[in-house]
């Protein structure tokens, strides 16, 4: 055991638990390494999540460019559409049509009269709604007891008490 | 091994990462109508209604082909070894051969289109080299399909320097109707004339330019303030009637030109305006490059000052009726002429009427009692009485071009002591169409001048009357409602219309020539009628105004009959009862 603990010129003391976990240099190489690889393969991931969502806003963005030429799109569209549509309700185009076409001809003053039309329908006359009925007051304090009692026996109170 | 294992397992989850999923939405083919980095927003202007929600005016889509010299791409096309202009014109030339090829127009025109792109500053004459140019404008959108899928077919990368931008085109459904109301716009959509100048910052919104940004995510949403739209108290059936009737009018009694202006005189709403000879505000290629100068885009009825004649006498019983000193019965002599200031005032027959009522005034239209009228009352009341009706004035109409007519008055350099005499019966002064409605309206409505307009709403916003003025007093507005009425039913005038009281005044007036000397024309007249139907309960006043007729020369012959055709066709159009029915039915 005294050789154990004796103490050569140049050498340090340690202790068995020091030495059990003392490394050879390449165990310390291959730490090191692991150490790079795992950060270089951390960046990496990082590095892929950053162009993964970049990319996704590429394509979002360009979407909403196109959403939006889509909807500017429509808007000209819908304004040639309604330009075409009220062409062809103008109004020398409609009295064209209606007087060659439909056989439509315009109203004449001296052919028109303007008459007098009976009511076709009879009123029906208004009647009023009833007025509620007022109960006295003591309806407002009976039990229930009283209630089922006057409901199914139809005694107890009435409205004239 | 392990470690392999792990980096090879992250190899295959980067690259899966960063796999980028583009897809079909990416734009691989050559589209003309991509938005380019700077991109200019112009919204379109804002429609115009009538009062029923008739569409009167509108926009179209056309499109101009433009290049867009900045997008050119070439490379060492003559291969010296050195990329200079002769490259570009060698690709502008490449450019200009497919697009003939396409258009079917002459290379030569087209490569001269293209190859030019020196702009000279007609002002300074500056020489600028364009960055776009436009080289086909307003192309239909067939023509635009046929182009874009051609340019796309052929994917030739120099095309992409082609671009279709679209552009906004006002179109008027109804052609000629209502053009001078409505006005137009040019080719950059700025309104002239009419409610198209008067709205023009209303309809046409704000155009924005930007930079598109490259970067997807450094966009902006870009936000256009759209045109509002315009809702008119026009009706457009009462419009294409009072255009027809003048139409038919003119051909008839053979005038020159004539306008006929529809009015309620309870709000001074318009419901028709109306100017021949006309134009087709759709035929911006007809008209010509000077929006300023052309007198048929000018509205007569607002920008055109005549002398009124007879049915300024209108005015003047109001003034005589409004100072107390006259009524309807007062009389005076009537001599068959009348001297003052320096010349003799005679009637229009050159009679002697005898003793006159003011109603007989009215009725034979005498010169001779307007001026005793006006010279009784003195140059201060019956020219402060015409300031009121708001004569030398603008009424405030909301349409671009109103001129102001011109009241001589005293002290002004040009009035004369017998302006005072012949200004009674409308000669010697200058009004428009639309002053002298405003001013016989207030007649109409019980003393009380309402604002003449056109625009009853803006978007959803409406636009309350007006009152302008109030001229004369109700009893005042009556007596003369009733005195004109009168004359009308007395006179037997061609005015009146079966089974509606009509109250009017007939007027034909001289024209005045300036040069070499001031004169009057002896053989051109203006004749003009104004009146208001049910007489004693007015639902509109027209004014017909036909200028220098030849088949007669009297308005009581010519613009009486015309107003008569269009009372006619717009109580019918108007669904408005005769008046023995109409009383018959309010009474309970």
């Amino acid at each position: 055991m005294a050789i154990g603990l004796e103490r050569s010129a140049g050498m340090s003391f340690r202790l068995p638990i020091e030495r059990a976990f003392e490394q050879a240099p390449w165990r310390r190489d291959v730490q090191l390494l692991t150490a790079l690889t795992i950060l270089s393969i951390s960046l990496l991931l990082l590095g892929g999540v950053y162009v993964r969502e970049a990319s996704h806003a590429v394509v979002a963005g360009r979407d909403v460019q196109r959403l939006r030429r889509e909807i500017i799109g429509l808007r000209f569209e819908n304004d040639r559409v309604q330009a075409g549509l009220s062409l062809a309700r103008s109004a020398p185009l409609v009295r064209q049509r209606a007087t060659t076409e439909l056989g439509f001809a315009p109203m004449l003053f001296k052919r028109t009269l303007f008459l007098e039309v009976p009511v076709s329908f009879e009123v029906q006359p208004v009647v009023a709604p009833a007025e509620p009925e007022i109960l006295p007051e003591q309806y407002a304090r009976e039990t229930i007891s009283a209630w089922l009692q006057r409901k199914f026996t139809g005694t107890g109170l009435s409205p004239g008490e | 091994m392990i470690l392999g294992l792990f980096a090879a397992c992250a190899l295959v989850v980067v690259s899966r990462l960063v796999y980028l999923p583009f897809d079909e939405n990416v734009q691989t083919k050559l589209d003309l109508t991509a938005p380019r980095q700077r991109q200019v927003l112009q919204p379109a202007r804002g429609n115009i209604y009538d009062r029923n929600g008739e569409l009167l005016v509108t926009n179209t889509v056309l499109y101009d082909l433009a290049i867009e010299y900045g997008y050119v791409t070439y490379g060492d096309e003559d291969i010296d070894k050195d990329i200079d202009g002769l490259d570009e014109l060698i690709v502008l030339r490449h450019i200009a051969q497919d697009l003939s090829a396409l258009l079917g127009e002459p290379y030569p025109d087209v490569e001269n289109l293209i190859t030019n792109r020196i702009y000279v500053d007609p002002e300074t004459q500056q020489e600028i080299k364009l960055l776009r140019k436009t080289l086909y404008p307003l192309l239909s959108v067939e023509k635009r399909d046929m182009l874009q899928a051609a340019i796309g077919a052929a994917d030739k990368q120099y095309l992409t320097a082609l671009v279709l931008s679209p552009r906004h085109r006002r179109i008027y459904p109804h052609g000629e109707v209502a053009a001078h109301v409505l006005g137009l716009t040019n080719y950059d959509q700025i309104g002239f004339y009419g409610l198209e100048e008067s709205y023009n910052r209303t309809l046409a919104g704000y155009t924005i330019a930007f930079d598109q940004p490259l970067l997807p995510w450094d966009m902006q949403y870009a936000k256009v303030d759209a045109g509002a739209d315009l809702h008119l108290s026009l009706d457009l059936g009462v419009q294409v009637t009072a255009e027809e009737v003048l139409k038919d009018s003119l051909a008839k009694y053979g005038a020159s030109s004539g306008s006929v202006v529809v009015m309620e005189p309870a709000t001074g709403e318009i419901l028709a305006m109306a100017s021949l000879p006309t134009f087709n505000p759709n035929d911006l290629e007809s008209l010509a490059s000077d929006f300023n100068t052309n007198p048929v885009w000018r509205n007569p009825a607002i920008a055109e000052q005549f002398e009124p004649g007879s049915i300024f006498k209108i005015l003047t019983m109001a003034a005589a009726l409004e100072s107390g000193e006259y009524t309807p019965n007062s009389s005076y002599v009537d001599t068959g002429s009348f001297e003052y200031g320096g010349i003799v005032v005679r009637n229009w027959d050159g009679r002697a009427w005898g003793a006159q009522s003011m109603t007989g005034l009215m009725e034979h239209s005498l010169n001779v009692g307007a001026a005793t009228l006006s010279t009784s009352l003195g140059a201060q009341r019956f020219y402060d009485q015409l300031l009121s009706f708001g004569m030398g004035s603008q009424t405030g109409v909301d349409l671009a071009g109103e001129l102001t007519g011109h009241l001589k008055r005293p002290g002004d350099a040009d009035w004369h002591e017998s302006d005072l005499a012949t200004n009674s019966f409308g000669q010697g002064v200058a009004v428009t169409q639309i002053q002298l409605i405003s001013a016989v309206a207030s007649v109409a409505n019980g003393g009380v001048m309402m604002r003449p307009h056109l625009v009853a709403k803006v978007q959803s916003d409406p636009v309350a009357p007006q009152i302008s003025g109030r001229p004369i007093s109700a009893e005042t507005a009556q007596e003369l409602a009733q005195m004109l009425l009168e004359s009308i039913d007395v006179e037997g005038s061609k005015a009146q219309v079966p089974g509606y009281e009509v109250a009017g005044k007939t007027g034909t007036a001289q024209i005045p020539i300036q040069l070499p000397s001031y004169h009057y024309d002896p053989n051109k007249t203006i004749a003009t009628f104004v009146g208001w139907v049910p007489a004693m309960q007015p639902r509109f006043l027209a004014f017909v105004r036909l200028n220098e007729p030849s088949t007669d020369e009297w308005g009581s012959q010519t613009a009486a009959p015309a107003f008569a055709e269009l009372v006619e066709r717009l109580v019918v159009q108007l669904q408005m009862p005769p008046d023995t029915r109409r009383m018959a039915l309010a009474r309970p």
